[in-house]
């Protein structure tokens, strides 16, 4: 079972990953899933595919009350982001779900109606959880067409989905990064395939660059800290994106 | 076989239903082209073959009939298959809920209610799928007893055909054919009947 996890807190500020679940098929990529919470008030980020669903609402619910969670942020419109929202909106049919203008035709394939959606415009938007202000930062073909990170200021978190994901191997796949060099060549093929262009990719390090960020977590893979962010993010500058195409024997 | 792979089953036994309502609204309409086929030979036989001429007019209102309790049908079966793969959706839905709330103590708590709910629903549509299938059943009864009248009336103009003269063997052999049509017909309304009987959703 997945276990969930604080990363900050700061009296009722916090954030909670939900990672690693042993049990789960090795065909289905392993996700992190993050609870913002603020008061009585909680975002859950991409809340993951339907079939991982059961694990991430236990693991949840071992440690919060589930009921608490306001609104779900999907980065983009994977099926191992946000195919799990109707079930999510079973259990509370209220909730409300943050995601690119671009998908707002699409995702409701998924489930919801014409109160689930906010959508967020290409330049992003404040969300305001509670008394937090959170930023959706515009992280666009990175790898989708229409993608969004979320930055907490006050935490100094970016949840940065697929940007900074890996592919760890059971043996290294601890929550944090803690040798940068050893883990980022887990990262490097999968950014080079899934990451389609290099001007975007440029444009979002140049913001991120100007925010600070002591922690970036991606959605899949471990989450960087300290100096580790700087150097993710001066990497992938310099990685040629969009080279990842891989020839497959005959 | 648990109760998911029925249901899997059912929808694929309800598709295969469907294709096979549609295959004999197909026949149906074969038969029908042929009764009206007959009924000009007759005519263009004049006094010799008036008796097939009525019985063709017969065959051909048994074969308007016919289609129009299988379109009825096709529809019917329409609204099943949808409902069926509704019910699939519920018992995935029903299925990753369940593992929640089997995942903790906890879970099971903020999930009890939405699992009574969810059990509810399915309870609901189990019932509605019954009556349709009920409603289906009834409906292949019915135009089962109409082929069995369609073969009465064939094999009636199998005999008409023998005072055709001239034109004797040829409406004979078109009587054979509609006969044989609603023969296999008849045996697949049969097999139908069955199919349906055996699915998991009946009886229960």
């Amino acid at each position: 079972m997945k276990t969930t996890k604080i990363i900050f807190e700061q009296g009722e500020h916090r954030w909670a990953v939900v990672a690693r679940d042993p049990e789960k098929p090795g065909y289905i990529i392993d996700t992190n899933e993050y609870l913002v919470m603020s008061g009585k008030h909680t975002l859950l980020t991409d809340p993951g595919g339907m079939e991982i669903f059961p694990a991430v609402f236990s693991a949840i619910s071992a440690d919060y009350n589930p009921q608490q969670i306001d609104c779900l942020f999907a980065s983009h419109q994977d099926p191992d982001i946000i195919s799990s929202l109707s079930l999510w909106l079973d259990f509370k049919p209220e909730l409300q779900c943050y995601l690119s203008w671009l998908w707002g035709e699409f995702i409701p394939h998924f489930g919801g109606n014409d109160r689930t959606f906010i959508e967020i415009p290409d330049e992003g938007m404040d969300i305001a959880l509670g008394s937090l202000k959170l930023q959706a930062v515009p992280a666009h073909y990175l790898h989708s067409s229409g993608n969004f990170h979320l930055y907490d200021p006050k935490a100094g978190i970016l949840f940065s989905g697929d940007v900074g994901a890996a592919l760890l191997p059971p043996e290294r796949d601890g929550l944090f990064v803690t040798n940068f060099d050893q883990h980022i060549r887990h990262a490097d093929l999968f950014h080079r395939r899934w990451m389609g262009s290099n001007e975007a990719k440029l444009d979002w390090c140049e913001r991120v660059s100007k925010l600070q960020i002591d922690m970036l977590c991606p959605q899949h893979g471990a989450i960087y800290q300290g100096r580790d962010v700087e150097r993710f993010i001066n990497w992938f500058a310099d990685l040629p994106v969009g080279s990842g195409v891989v020839r497959r024997p005959d | 076989m648990n109760n998911e792979l029925q249901y899997q089953a059912d929808f694929r036994r309800m598709v295969v239903i469907n294709e096979e309502i549609k295959r004999i609204v197909r026949v149906s309409n074969v038969v029908n082209m042929a009764a009206l086929n007959a009924m000009f030979i007759a005519r263009k036989a004049g006094q010799a073959a008036l008796g097939f001429g009525v019985v063709s007019a017969e065959l051909r209102v048994f074969s308007q009939r016919l289609n129009e309790v299988m379109s009825a049908m096709s529809g019917q079966i329409f609204a099943l298959l949808s409902e069926v793969s509704g019910q699939a959706r519920q018992w995935k839905t029903h299925r990753a809920h369940l593992a929640a709330a089997r995942g903790s103590e906890r879970s099971g708590h903020y999930l009890a209610e939405l699992l009574g709910t969810l059990e509810q629903a399915m309870a609901l549509k189990k019932r509605d799928i019954h009556a349709r299938q009920e409603q289906l059943i009834a409906g292949l009864g019915r135009a089962r007893k109409l082929c069995g009248m369609g073969v009465t009336i064939s094999r009636a103009a199998k005999i008409e055909a023998a005072y055709g003269n001239a034109l004797a063997s040829g409406l004979k052999q078109v009587a054979e054919e509609v006969e044989q049509s609603i023969t296999d017909i008849l045996a697949t309304l049969k097999a139908l009947e069955q199919q349906l009987a055996a699915s998991a959703n009946y009886g229960m």
